[in-house]
C-alpha cells in the first residue's frame, strides 16, 4: 500500500517522533505523580497507626476495648480495622475475625491480609497492620486498608486521557500541515527545476526571502546554476572560437585546392596547391590536438605522471633544444639562476610548458635580441621566468593572454598561437603554479610562480 | 589463408601486410599507399576477421586500429602475443593521450601512430619496424665513408673527424641504424629526444641542419651529400653513389 505523499516527508516523520516523545514524557510524569502521592499517603497513615498503638500502650489496659470501639465507630468507607486478642489469640473485641497469621506484634508496620468481620459477613482485606502486647498480656492490633486510594488512580488516568489525546492529535495535525507546506515548497522547486532542465538556464529556483532552511538550499543551488550558466556561455564562446580557428585554415585549404583545380597548368602548380592545402589541414589538426590535450590536462587525468623532477635540468634540456633555432634567428638564448630545483611534477608536461614559453619568446623577438630563462627562489616564492626583448604584451591584455584562443592583434598572423599560452596555464595550474606577466623595461617577461612545498 | 602455399613457393616474396581497419575509406588509402610501395596488402574490416587472419601468422607486419567493432584492437594484439606470434604491430588510433600510447605499447604493439597521420609517416614507420632486427649489439656502425663508434663516442667521415654535440651524435646514430629509410620528424623527436608533444617550430630541422653542415658540408674538397631531405616528411641517410 502506498502512503499518501505528505506522510513520507521528513517533517511528518519528525512530527511523529516528537508526538511519541511527548506521550512518553507525559506517561512518565503521571507515573511519578501517582507513585509520589501513594507513598506519601501511605506513610502518613502508617505513622498514625503506630501512634495509635503507642497511645494504647500508654493508656490503662482496661480501656483498650473502649479505644477499639471508638476507632471503629466512624468508618463509612470500611477501611479501618482493629482487634484485641487474648494471649492465646482468642478474640476479645474489634472487627478482626481471627488473629492474623503470620503476624508479630512488634510495633512495626506489616502488609498482611485479615478477615474483616462486619457482624453479618466476613471479608478478606489487604491492610497495613501494627500491633503490640499490652501490659495485661492482651494483644492490641490496628490496621488500615487502602482501597479508598483507588479513585485517585482513576482520576489520574482521566486527566491523562483528557490532556494527552487532544495534544497528540493536535501535534499530528500540525505535522500534516507542515508536511504539506514542505511538499508544496518542494513541488515549486521541482517545477522550476524541470523548466531549467529543459533548457531555460536563465531561470532560478524560487526563494521566499524568509532565510529559512529551504531558502538557504535554494540559494546554494542558484549559485550552482549561475556557475553552470557561466560555464555554458563560456563553452559556447569556446565553440565559436574553435569554429573560427578551424574555419580560417579550412577556408584557405578550400581556396587553395579550388584555385589549383581550376588554374593549374602544370603538375608542379597542382602540387603547390595541394601542399598549401595540406599545411592548412595540419594547422586545423594542430588546433584539435591542442584542444584535446588542454581538456585532458584541465581534467587532471595526467596527475598519474607525477614524480620527483628537477626543474633545473628541464630548463637545461629546453635550452639545448631551442639554442640552434634561436641562433639561426640571430637571438641569444640564456639561462640563469638556480641549476637544480627539485619539485613534484610531470616532467614531460613541464618540459612542454617551458618549451612553449621559449618558443613564443623566440618567435616574437626580433633578430639581435635575447631570450632569458631564469629559475629564482625568493623567500616566499619559486619563480621560473622567461623574458625576451620582443614587443611585449600591453598591460590591458596581460591577464587575457592565458585564456583560450586569446591573441594579441600582433600575433594573429603567426600560425599555431592562440592555444599555446592557455596550454601553459593549464599545465601550470596542474602543478600549483600561477602565471604572471611581469613588468619589464623592454619586451615581455612571463613568470610561473609557486609557493615552494614544505619538502 | 588460401594463398598460403603459393606464397611460400613464389620466389621473390613480397612483404605481406595485414591492415585491420574498420573505416573502408581510410583502409582504401592505406592499401593504395602500401601497394604502391611494393607491399602485398590484406585488409580486415572487423576485429574478429582481423584476429582470425592475424592468427594465421602469415604476415610480416600488421597495422591495427584501436577502436574496432566486435573485437577491440588492443585485444587482438594481446591475443596474438599470447599465442606467441611475434609479427611486428603498428597500432593506429584516434586516441592521442600519452596514457593511450602507453597502453597500446604495453599490450604488445611495437609502435603507435595517432590518427590522422600522413601516409608517408605510416610507410616510414612500417619500414622502420620491418628492419628493426639490425644487431643492437653492434658498437661500430658503418655506411659508405661514415663510421660511428658508439663506445668511443666519435664519428668520422673518411679520415675527417666530425665534431658533434651529444644530441647530434644521437641523431647520427639513429640515422645510421635506419640508413636508406625515410625517418620522419616525429620519429626523430620521439626516438632521439624522447618527447611526445608536437613542437610548433621546425626544431628537428634546425638540429638536422647543424648535423648536415658537419657531415656533408665540412669537407675540403666538397663531398657528395649523404643526408637528404624528403619533402614535407623527413630525412634519409644514404651512402654517396
Amino acid at each position: 500500500m502506498r502512503l499518501p505523499e505528505f506522510l513520507r516527508t521528513t517533517t511528518f516523520q519528525w512530527t511523529l517522533t516528537i508526538a511519541a516523545v511527548f506521550i512518553a514524557a507525559s506517561l512518565v510524569l503521571v507515573a511519578y505523580i501517582y507513585h509520589q502521592s501513594m507513598t506519601a499517603g501511605q506513610a502518613r497513615v502508617d505513622s498514625a497507626l503506630i501512634q495509635e498503638v503507642r497511645n494504647a500502650l500508654a493508656d490503662d489496659p482496661g480501656d483498650a476495648v473502649t479505644r477499639i470501639n471508638a476507632r471503629l465507630m466512624d468508618d463509612p468507607r470500611r477501611v479501618r480495622a482493629a482487634g484485641l486478642f487474648s494471649r492465646d489469640h482468642g478474640v476479645i473485641a474489634g472487627n478482626i475475625a481471627n488473629f492474623p497469621e503470620p503476624f508479630t506484634p512488634n510495633l512495626e508496620i506489616s502488609s498482611i491480609a485479615i478477615d474483616r468481620n462486619d457482624g453479618n459477613f466476613i471479608e478478606k482485606q489487604e491492610v497495613h497492620a501494627v500491633g503490640a502486647e499490652l501490659p495485661d498480656g492482651n494483644i492490641y492490633i490496628v490496621a488500615r486498608n487502602f482501597d479508598d486510594f483507588l479513585p485517585f488512580q482513576d482520576s489520574l488516568i482521566n486527566i491523562l486521557a483528557v490532556a494527552l489525546l487532544p495534544a497528540t492529535l493536535l501535534t499530528l495535525v500540525c505535522g500534516v500541515i507542515l508536511s504539506l507546506r514542505t511538499q508544496n515548497r518542494i513541488e515549486d522547486i521541482n517545477r522550476m527545476a524541470q523548466r531549467i532542465m529543459i533548457g531555460h538556464l536563465d531561470e532560478r529556483l524560487p526563494s521566499r526571502g524568509t532565510r529559512d532552511d529551504f531558502d538557504k538550499l535554494v540559494d546554494i543551488i542558484n549559485t550552482m546554476l549561475d556557475q553552470t550558466e557561466h560555464l555554458m556561455r563560456e563553452v559556447k564562446g569556446v565553440s565559436d572560437d574553435i569554429a573560427h580557428d578551424l574555419r580560417t585554415p579550412l577556408t584557405r585549404v578550400r581556396a587553395a585546392l579550388e584555385r589549383g583545380r581550376e588554374h593549374a597548368t602544370s603538375l608542379e602548380d597542382l602540387r603547390t596547391a595541394v601542399d598549401k592545402g595540406l599545411s592548412g589541414i595540419d594547422q586545423a589538426l594542430g588546433v584539435t590536438t591542442a584542444l584535446l590535450r588542454l581538456a585532458a590536462i584541465e581534467h587532471g587525468q595526467r596527475n598519474a605522471g607525477f614524480g620527483e623532477v628537477d626543474l633545473g635540468s628541464i630548463v637545461q634540456a629546453v635550452v639545448e633544444l631551442y639554442e640552434p633555432a634561436a641562433e639561426d634567428k640571430g637571438i641569444k638564448l640564456f639561462s640563469g639562476g638556480l641549476n637544480h630545483l627539485g619539485l613534484r611534477g610531470d616532467r614531460d608536461l613541464l618540459f612542454e610548458a617551458i618549451s612553449n614559453l621559449v618558443d613564443n619568446a623566440i618567435k616574437f623577438t626580433p633578430a639581435g635580441g635575447t631570450v632569458t630563462i631564469e629559475l629564482v627562489k625568493t623567500d616566499d616564492n619559486l619563480i621560473l621566468r622567461v623574458s625576451d626583448t620582443g614587443p611585449g604584451i600591453p598591460v590591458a591584455e596581460r591577464e587575457a593572454v592565458f585564456r583560450r584562443f586569446y591573441r594579441t592583434d600582433k600575433s594573429r598572423n603567426l600560425a599555431g598561437m592562440g592555444l599555446g599560452l592557455s596550454l601553459v596555464a593549464a599545465i601550470a595550474r596542474l602543478h600549483g603554479f600561477r602565471m604572471h606577466v611581469a613588468d619589464s623595461l623592454q619586451g615581455c617577461a612571463i613568470e610561473m610562480i609557486c609557493k615552494p612545498t614544505a619538502a | 589463408m588460401i594463398s598460403l602455399a603459393h606464397d611460400q613457393e613464389s620466389a621473390p616474396r613480397m612483404t605481406r601486410v595485414l591492415v585491420i581497419e574498420d573505416d573502408p575509406e581510410t583502409a582504401g588509402e592505406i592499401l593504395a599507399e602500401l601497394s604502391s610501395h611494393g607491399f602485398d596488402v590484406d585488409w580486415a574490416a572487423t576485429g574478429r576477421d582481423g584476429l582470425a587472419r592475424a592468427e594465421s601468422g602469415n604476415y610480416d607486419i600488421m597495422t591495427v586500429d584501436r577502436l574496432l567493432p566486435e573485437v577491440d584492437g588492443l585485444t587482438i594484439v594481446e591475443n596474438i602475443r599470447s599465442s606467441g606470434i611475434k609479427t611486428p604491430v603498428l597500432v593506429l588510433s584516434a586516441l592521442a593521450e600519452v596514457d593511450d600510447r602507453v597502453r597500446g605499447l604495453r599490450a604488445g604493439g611495437d609502435d603507435y601512430l595517432t590518427k590522422p597521420f600522413a601516409l608517408v609517416e605510416l610507410t616510414a614507420r612500417l619500414d622502420a619496424l620491418l628492419r628493426r632486427p639490425a644487431d643492437p649489439r653492434e658498437t661500430v656502425l658503418h655506411l659508405g665513408p661514415l663510421t660511428v663508434d658508439l663506445i668511443e663516442r666519435n664519428a668520422k667521415r673518411g679520415p675527417r673527424e666530425l665534431d658533434l654535440l651529444p644530441r647530434e651524435f644521437q641523431l647520427l646514430e639513429y640515422l645510421m641504424r635506419h640508413a636508406g629509410q625515410i625517418v620522419t620528424r616525429a620519429m626523430l623527436f620521439e626516438e632521439v629526444w624522447h618527447y611526445r608533444f608536437d613542437p610548433r617550430t621546425n626544431l628537428v630541422d634546425v638540429h638536422m641542419g647543424r648535423l648536415r653542415r658537419k657531415v656533408d658540408a665540412g669537407g675540403e674538397p666538397p663531398e657528395p651529400p649523404m643526408i637528404h631531405s624528403v619533402r614535407g616528411t623527413g630525412f634519409v641517410l644514404r651512402a654517396p653513389s
